[in-house]
């Protein structure tokens, strides 16, 4: 008997991933704004991706003939080189990484505002978290210690970087370490870390484990600093230069939709992500509007030569695209 | 009754642990939490979808596989100098991990169906094809020299003595490949991100839903297990007259 329901149970499933298993339609799509054009976006499975998934269920983008496919990727790492290929048409990354991308000529180029940090320390959602007892009390303390970061020479130690120095800390002496997000408060309880430097929902996390944020990096670098933006090959935006022009005013729209509407925000990270309904009410949300915040661009790029993350400073008329 | 009895030991274990915190449970939940939320997985309609994103990715790849290594064993195994010349390629190619190459496939084929049926077809190549290859040379001689003499061409030989002889072989292959594509499956919708179970491990994971988590990879090892069970079943009904199975039997 139990034999056939697993039987039975494998050809449901079959048959399900079968009919669900047709999303080749890549679209590369022409110029003519009457037809449909389907968009592969590849974002990551994070808070910082909502009003891409609000603006879908707003229709802002059916308003523009776009349809927006999310291609949950791993990491952002992986995000570039699939837009750079043509495997996406656009891609979701933070600002450092497009940085260094930009600067080992990688043609690909920002299109919009993706996520901005707060506009202080009190509506920070990234802090430097250390542990219940920590000796760590104020930046200083961060010399010789280790602090996990997602990524070395990246975003993370950047900012983290880069608040040290405005304290008065001597950056160089901190000992990085890579942790992915998702396991930073367990490399923390267990000790295997002085420090870590998280975002939402970690953020929390460690805060809720008894966690202390000592500094918060993004908002110390700069307030309202522009973390991540939504990007396209150079190729992709010379051929489609009407859809990127769409998909721009729509995602502007999005953005300031969500920022105005924080309960809806909570309500569609829940559709693509596992975050627990309770700890969704309780994450700091991060910060949207339609303004690339420019001059914190060019910030990313000289804090990007001053810690060494890349040698030739890219200009920010070739990072941004402007339209024609 | 055995196997119950070491199940219900591992999860006794599981929830003596997490449950004294001897492993955190925040990190890592009870068995009766991961349960609880494999039920409430069970009643979703992307769990299934996942499911079958990654059965169809596993079943695509093993057939690939089998359509590979079966015929081009059989071929190289039935030729001593054949055998000798590639034996060396293959030797090379067998070792590396199919994971290694995730970057070669998202090159060519992207972060869909194709990258995964690719990584599950060449991981589960390389098993299967050692197996035929080892099945075709294990013919006994005497065999295949009785069929000679009594005038059987190439052609019938493999039917009537090397195939016979080789299935058993190439059976087994088939079990150890079949387990291969599954864990490549997941692996690449968790490295590459295509649709499937590795994927919604990856979401659960980002979002520290780590009963979610677990209750996951609790079914990737129980869809292994399911698939492990069916091809044994399918072996020993297909070689029931093979002496090999015939002992099995009388155990």
């Amino acid at each position: 008997m139990l034999r056939r329901w697993l039987v039975l149970a494998f050809a449901c499933a079959m048959l399900v991933g079968a009919c669900g298993g047709d999303d080749d339609s890549g679209g590369g799509g022409g110029g003519d704004s009457n037809e449909v054009t389907t968009l592969k976006v590849g974002v990551i499975p994070i808070a910082d991706v909502a009003p891409l998934y609000l603006g879908m269920e707003k229709g802002y983008f059916k308003d523009e003939n776009l349809e927006i496919e999310p291609q949950l990727a791993e990491g952002g790492a992986a995000i570039v080189p699939a837009v750079v290929s043509g495997d996406y048409q656009l891609g979701f990354s933070n600002v450092t990484s497009l940085v260094i991308a930009t600067s080992k000529k990688l043609p690909v180029q920002i299109i919009a505002q993706g996520v901005l940090g707060g506009t202080g320390p009190d509506s920070a959602w990234d802090g430097v978290v250390v542990p219940k007892g920590s000796k760590i009390k104020e930046p200083k303390d961060f010399e010789g210690a280790s602090v996990a970061v997602n990524t070395l020479n990246n975003i993370g130690p950047l900012v983290m970087n880069e608040s040290m120095d405005k304290a008065g800390a001597d950056y160089t002496k901190i000992k990085y370490v890579e942790v992915p997000f998702p396991e930073m408060n367990a490399a923390l309880e267990a000790g295997r870390v002085d420090a870590a430097w998280e975002v939402e929902p970690a953020f929390s996390g460690g805060k809720a484990a008894g966690g202390t944020a000592i500094m918060h990096p993004y908002e110390e670098t700069a307030p309202n600093l522009t973390v991540a933006t939504y990007f396209a090959s150079k190729d992709y935006i010379a051929k489609n230069t009407d859809v990127v022009e769409r998909f721009k005013r729509a995602i502007e729209k999005s953005l300031d939709y969500a920022q105005q509407n924080p309960d809806e925000v909570r309500k569609v990270i829940g559709t693509y992500t596992e975050i627990p309904a309770e700890v969704l009410d309780k994450i700091t949300l991060p910060q949207w509007k339609a303004d690339l915040n420019e001059p914190t661009i060019q910030m990313n790029i000289d804090l990007s030569k001053k810690f060494g993350f890349i040698e030739e400073e890219p200009s920010l008329d070739d990072m941004i695209w402007r339209g024609e | 009754m055995l196997p119950w009895l070491g199940i219900a030991f591992m999860i006794g274990l599981g929830e003596l642990l997490t449950r004294t915190e001897m492993i955190s449970s925040r990190h890592f939940p009870p068995p009766s939490e991961m349960f609880a939320a494999l039920a409430d997985e069970l009643t979703t309609a992307e769990f299934w979808t996942a499911v079958g994103n990654t059965m169809q990715g596993w079943a695509l790849g093993l057939a690939i596989a089998c359509a590979i290594a079966i015929p081009v064993g059989i071929v190289i195994g039935s030729s001593s100098l054949l055998y000798r010349s590639v034996r060396a390629v293959i030797e090379f190619l067998r070792p590396i991990p199919s994971v290694a190459l995730i970057p070669l496939a998202v090159l060519i084929w992207g972060s869909g169906l194709e990258s995964k049926v690719f990584l599950a077809a060449f991981a589960a190549t390389w098993p299967l094809l050692m197996q035929t290859l080892y099945g075709v040379q294990d013919v006994d001689p005497v065999a295949t020299d009785t069929a000679r003499s009594f005038g059987f061409g190439r052609g019938q030989r493999l039917l009537h003595v090397t195939l016979p002889s080789a299935v058993p072989y190439i059976a087994t292959g088939v079990r150890i490949s079949a387990a291969v594509a599954l864990i490549l499956a997941v692996t690449a919708e968790l490295v590459i991100g295509s649709p499937g179970l590795g994927r919604e491990i990856n979401i659960a994971r980002q979002s520290e839903a780590v009963d979610i988590m677990y209750a996951l990879i609790a079914v990737t090892g129980l869809l292994g297990w399911g698939v492990n069970i069916v091809f044994a079943r399918v072996e020993r009904r297909v070689l029931h007259w093979h002496p090999s199975q015939r002992v099995e039997v009388a155990k």
